[in-house]
């Protein structure tokens, strides 16, 4: 303990005695340009200047030039009795009622401004240190005097016996104590108790001054730390909302085109003619598509032509789900297997098309965790979903989510809110802890603003009220899926190109490209006469642009 | 047609028929079972009360928030609408007004579960002519 506090104030002390050498020089030096004005000005003056000169001349006692060290300690004091009997800085530093103490009443102000201009520098604890080499001792007060303090109680009171108001004289009598003797009292392991205490007290009261301001950074720092999580939340949301709305607005866009290129071909099929379209901001796979409906007239149906040829690489798993769809695509068409007279034929028309409008462009394959608890709602639920050709896993509450989340991967989740042991917005929370990747959607019956928002703030990426249709979902589906390949392609997308790289299924855009337009070239006389492939090959076709993506 | 369900979303169930051979039908099903199960919960909080626990009005709704779902999802309104029913006075929220002391809650479930099992056997009656088969 002891060693630690002598070392301390070892160290303490050197800084001291070097500051006083400096403010000593630096005072004399400035002093010789400065002309004999009044304390006053002095003070109200901007330069960095200190009144050594005008207190001198003022107090008519020269300077003693023994040597640089006294004549800078005695400076010190001089100074600040000279800035003391000025009453310039009254709010800041005072003589107390009494004349036989000052008060510094404003830490700060003192700081910033009387330190820099009378003492050279702006650090409250090296003022205080030197006041205790001069002698100068803290007036303690008791909490309950210190309320009563008229200077306030973050005022700090020092007295020195010797340093009274307009005592003149005394003044010479107040001397530093040597920095030798210190020394030699500190490595001296014996040295007397009083000095101990003395010691103890300037290290309390440094303590004490260096924690006052370590509290005042400290708060501060976390003032600003505040205000910047609350400047990046709200860039967050406004970066979350520019985002959807991107977002919302390419779908619209990627829309827009795909009807449009539909109805290019539907002209295209009767006959008119169409003046080559400039659709400079397609992407390049919309824009490759855009080239073959014009050197074609049947691009979606010949496109695909040429999927079974180059299908005789892919490997058996793809081919066999396109088989399934075909045979799934057929039955519909020869049976019509509508046994209930409710069905409007509006219906039974609207659900056909579906199945071959361009709305369905996202692929096949995408593999969906449904959370939910309730039974009707996942078998609905299920149904939509594999109507949309994905695959689904179900799991009944929150915390299965987050276990199956953590042991494999989806594409896409669909989460309830309600639900037995842990709800899904907070198991969505739990989950962006480690994958900030899959969309979790929330389905719920409450689409109250606020509860909107909780979900969102929970990290869920959107919301789809319940109940739904198959087309809200589907809608939700391709809003955040469109650009995403399924996670089942993509390990077989790698797998195909390290077998094979001449396989259209994958690879970069331009290989594939070419592959397409030959084999369109190729397989236009099939094409034509093949009419009854036209509706597999209608829906497969998203498919196959898909993998170009 | 009746105004126990909203077709827009029971035609769309039919058409999944298409694919599966009675696949509404076993919705039906499981939906029946379910509503039936969740009354009989329902009614073993009740039974032989006066006064409700938080606890036990929160159990309520959340039986009342389940089967509002599923019914919701079968297009079910009348059924789904008193589940809420039952899910906000169980929250202790008269939040339609019905309810004609403020605070009576328990009360309102009562009326609530009640009309819910009127409208269920309606729907019941409803679906088995429909399916021409006993459900």
């Amino acid at each position: 303990m002891l060693p630690t506090k002598q070392e301390t104030n070892g160290l303490g002390l050197e800084q001291d005695t070097q500051l006083g050498v400096t403010t000593g020089v630096i005072g004399t030096s400035v002093g010789g340009n400065r002309p004999n004005t009044s304390g006053g000005t002095t003070a109200a003056s901007t330069t960095t200047s200190t009144s050594t000169i005008p207190l001198n001349q003022k107090l008519g006692i020269p300077l003693t030039n023994t040597s640089s060290t006294v004549s800078g300690s005695t400076d010190f004091v001089k100074k600040l009795f000279l800035m003391l009997e000025d009453n310039s800085y009254d709010n800041i530093v005072r003589w107390t009622e009494n004349g036989d103490s000052f008060v510094v009443i404003d830490t700060n102000e003192f700081t910033k401004e009387i330190l820099p201009k009378h003492f050279k520098h702006s650090n409250f604890a090296s003022f205080v240190r030197q006041l205790n080499k001069y002698d100068f001792h803290k007036v303690k007060l008791s909490n309950e005097e210190k309320q009563l303090n008229e200077y306030g109680d973050n005022s700090w009171e020092f007295k020195h016996n010797d340093f009274r108001r307009h005592d003149r004289e005394a003044l010479e009598t107040i001397k530093r104590k040597g920095p030798t003797q210190k020394r030699s009292n500190i490595s001296n392991n014996n040295s007397n108790s009083s000095n101990n205490n003395q010691n103890n007290d300037e290290l309390l009261l440094n303590n004490e001054i260096i924690i006052k301001d370590l509290e005042s950074k400290i708060s501060k720092i976390s003032k600003d730390y505040k205000d910047l999580s609350q400047d990046f939340k709200k860039l967050n949301g406004k970066y979350t909302n520019v985002l959807d709305s991107f977002m919302t607005l390419k779908s619209i866009n990627d829309r827009y085109i795909n009807n449009f290129n539909l109805l290019v071909e539907n002209l295209l099929n009767q006959g008119i003619k169409i003046p080559r379209l400039d659709l400079s901001s397609l992407t390049p796979v919309q824009q490759h598509q855009q080239l073959t409906h014009q050197q074609q007239h049947q691009p979606l149906h010949q496109h695909h032509q040429h999927q079974p040829s180059a299908s005789s690489v892919i490997p058996p798993v793809p081919q066999q789900q396109h088989q399934l769809h075909h045979q799934h695509q057929n039955s519909h068409q020869h049976t019509h297997p509508h046994p209930h007279t409710q069905i409007t034929p509006d219906l039974q028309q609207q659900q056909q098309q579906s199945k071959e409008s361009p709305e369905y462009q996202l692929g096949a394959g995408f593999h969906v965790l449904l959370v939910e608890d309730d039974q009707v709602s996942i078998m609905v639920c299920t149904k939509f979903l594999e109507k949309c050709r994905c695959t689904v896993e179900v799991v009944t509450d929150g915390i299965n989510a987050i276990t199956a989340l953590e042991n494999s991967k989806y594409d896409i989740v669909l989460m309830d809110i309600v639900m037995p042991n842990l709800d899904g917005a907070t198991a969505t929370s739990i989950v962006r802890g480690f994958d900030s990747y899959t969309p979790i959607i929330a389905m719920t019956g409450n689409v109250e603003n606020e509860d909107l928002y909780t979900y969102l703030r929970h990290g869920m990426n959107d919301i789809l009220a319940k109940p739904f249709t198959q087309k809200d979902l589907y809608a939700m589906l391709e809003k955040h899926l469109r650009s995403r390949t399924p996670l089942a392609h993509q390990t077989q997308a790698n797998n195909n190109s390290n077998n094979n790289n001449n396989n259209g299924d994958n690879g970069n855009l331009n290989t594939t490209s070419t592959n397409n337009t030959i084999n369109v070239n190729n397989n236009t006389n099939t094409n034509k006469n093949g009419t009854g492939n036209g509706n597999g090959n209608g829906y497969n076709d998203p498919e196959s642009k898909r993998r170009k993506l | 047609m009746t105004d126990l369900i909203n077709w827009n979303i029971f035609n769309e169930l039919l058409t999944m028929d298409e694919d599966e051979d009675g696949f509404s039908k076993s919705l039906i099903q499981t939906f029946i079972d379910q509503a039936q199960q969740t009354f009989t919960n329902i009614d073993e909080i009740l039974i032989n009360k006066s006064q409700l626990t938080d606890e036990e009005l929160n159990k309520i709704s959340q039986y009342g928030h389940y089967l509002k779902g599923s019914a919701a999802s079968l297009g079910l309104i009348k059924i789904q609408e008193q589940c809420e029913r039952i899910q906000n006075y169980g929250l202790k929220k008269n939040f339609d007004g019905l309810l004609s002391n403020d605070s009576d809650f328990l009360g309102g479930i009562i009326e609530a579960l009640q009309n819910a099992r009127d409208e269920f056997k309606n729907s019941r009656k409803f679906f088995s002519d429909y399916y021409k088969e006993v459900l």
